[in-house]
C-alpha cells in the first residue's frame, strides 16, 4: 500500500471483508502507520452502523384504505379497457372490412345516380322534343338509339318499332335472337330518373 | 398445493407467482412485507414523508398494473426498488425543474440560497435524535446517484448484486459507488462520528 488514496479506494472492501489476504496485510500495515486513514476506517464503520440503526418511519394508518381505494380505480380502468378490447382483432379486422365494403359500395351507388342524372336527364329536358313527352336521340356515327320517355310503355313501343324485337314488358329485358350486345335496355334510369325511361339500342 | 418458501412463509416470488394468477390477498401480504421498508427508502432519499407515502402508493399501483411484466427470473425486491427508485428520481427532477422557475421568479439573491455551514455546529447536537436528523440531512445532501446506493446498501442493507440490478449499473461501479458516497458523508459528518 503505497498511498493514501489508494487505501481510500480500499476502505469499504476491507471492512466488508472482501479483500483477498495479501492485499488486507497490506492495509493494515498502511493503517498502522497513518493515523488520519486509521481514523478513516473507523468512521466508516460508525457510520455504517449508525445508517443501519436509523430508525424507521411507518405509514400512516389510512394508507391501506387510500391504496384499495386507488386499486379498485384501477380495477375499473383495466375492465374499461378490457371491454374496448372485447373482439380479437381476429373478428375486428373482418368487421372493420366489411363496414368499408359497405361504405364505398353506397358511395359508388351514390355516386353512380348523381352522373346517370347529370348525363342523361338534364339532357333529355333541355331537348325541345320533350314537351311531348318523348324523345329519341340516336347517335349519327355509332347508329345508337336512346329513347327518353315519361312511361315505360312508350320507351318499349319505340324500341320495339326499330328493332322490331320483342321486348318482355315485366322484366324490361331484351328478347332477342339476335346478339344481346346490339340492343341495350338501360333498366337503371327506370329507378334513377324518376319518371324518365330511356330504352337504348345500337345496331 | 405449490411448494412455498421456508416454513410455512411464502417467498415474495411466490406471492407474486399466486397473484399473477388472480390471488388478490398475495398482493395484500406483498404490501404488508414491503410498504414499511419502501416508504423508509423513500423517505430518505427525498426527505418528504408526505410524497414519500404517495410514491409508495404510486409504486404499489404500478405494481398492481404490471403484474404481468414480472418474471420469475428476477429477484421481486430488486423489481419493486426499481420502480420505487425511478419514481424518486422522477420526483426529484421535477422538483430541481419546480426550483429552477421558482428562483426564476424571484431573481436571484445570494442571501437566499447561501446555507452556512455553522448549522450543523457539533455542540448543538447532543442527543441521539439530534444526531439522526444531522446523518438524514446529510444523506439528502449526497448528490442522488450516491444517495441511492448508500440508502440501498447500507439502510435497506441489500446486497451489491441486487443493487447492482435496481440501479443498473455494473458490479464494480456500485462498489466503487459505495465507497465514494461513505468517503463523502463520513467526510461530512466527520465530527459527529468521532465524538
Amino acid at each position: 500500500m503505497n498511498s493514501c488514496h489508494q487505501c481510500e479506494t480500499l476502505i469499504s472492501k476491507y471492512i466488508e471483508g472482501e479483500l483477498d489476504y495479501n492485499s488486507k496485510l497490506q492495509i493494515e500495515k498502511h493503517l498502522r502507520d497513518c493515523q488520519p486513514c486509521a481514523s478513516k476506517v473507523n468512521n466508516f464503520k460508525v457510520l455504517r452502523k449508525n445508517l443501519g440503526e436509523l430508525s424507521s418511519i411507518t405509514v400512516s394508518a389510512d394508507f391501506d384504505t387510500i391504496l384499495r381505494a386507488n386499486i379498485r380505480i384501477e380495477k375499473r380502468r383495466e375492465r374499461h379497457k378490457r371491454a374496448s378490447l372485447f373482439y380479437p382483432w381476429k373478428v375486428r379486422v373482418p368487421i372493420y372490412g366489411m363496414s368499408l365494403a359497405l361504405v364505398v359500395f353506397v358511395l359508388i351507388m351514390v355516386f353512380s345516380q348523381t352522373s346517370n342524372r347529370n348525363l342523361y336527364s338534364p339532357q333529355a329536358a333541355m331537348n325541345p322534343e320533350w314537351k311531348n313527352g318523348l324523345v329519341i336521340q340516336q347517335n349519327l356515327s355509332s347508329g345508337a338509339i336512346t329513347v327518353y320517355s315519361l312511361d315505360r310503355e312508350s320507351a318499349i313501343d319505340v324500341i320495339s318499332q326499330h328493332t322490331s324485337k320483342y321486348l318482355d314488358e315485366q322484366n324490361m329485358a331484351v328478347a332477342t335472337n339476335a346478339d344481346s350486345s346490339t340492343l341495350a335496355v338501360n333498366r337503371k334510369l327506370n329507378n334513377l330518373s324518376g319518371n324518365i325511361y330511356q330504352t337504348s339500342m345500337s345496331y | 398445493m405449490a411448494i412455498e418458501g421456508k416454513g410455512n412463509r411464502p417467498t415474495d416470488e411466490d406471492l407474486i407467482e399466486r397473484f399473477q394468477n388472480g390471488d388478490l390477498y398475495a398482493f395484500d401480504l406483498i404490501v404488508k412485507r414491503y410498504k414499511n421498508q419502501l416508504l423508509n427508502f423513500i423517505f430518505r432519499f427525498l426527505g418528504n414523508t408526505e410524497e414519500s407515502e404517495d410514491l409508495v402508493q404510486e409504486t404499489f399501483l404500478r405494481v398492481y398494473r404490471n403484474r404481468t411484466a414480472y418474471q420469475k427470473v428476477a429477484k421481486f425486491s430488486t423489481w419493486i426498488y426499481t420502480i420505487a427508485g425511478n419514481l424518486a428520481k422522477t420526483e426529484l427532477r421535477k422538483r430541481k425543474r419546480r426550483r429552477f422557475f421558482s428562483i426564476s421568479e424571484l431573481g436571484y439573491n445570494e442571501k437566499d440560497y447561501d446555507i452556512s455551514d455553522d448549522a450543523y455546529n457539533p455542540e448543538r447536537y447532543v442527543d441521539s435524535k439530534m444526531k439522526e436528523e444531522i446523518i438524514h440531512e446529510q444523506i439528502i445532501a449526497l448528490s442522488a446517484k450516491f444517495r441511492e446506493v448508500i440508502l440501498l446498501r447500507d439502510v435497506q442493507q441489500l446486497s451489491y448484486e441486487e443493487i447492482s440490478k435496481i440501479v443498473n449499473i455494473p458490479l464494480g461501479t456500485v462498489k466503487s459507488r459505495v465507497n465514494r458516497g461513505r468517503l463523502k458523508l463520513q467526510e461530512k459528518l466527520k465530527y459527529l462520528l468521532e465524538r
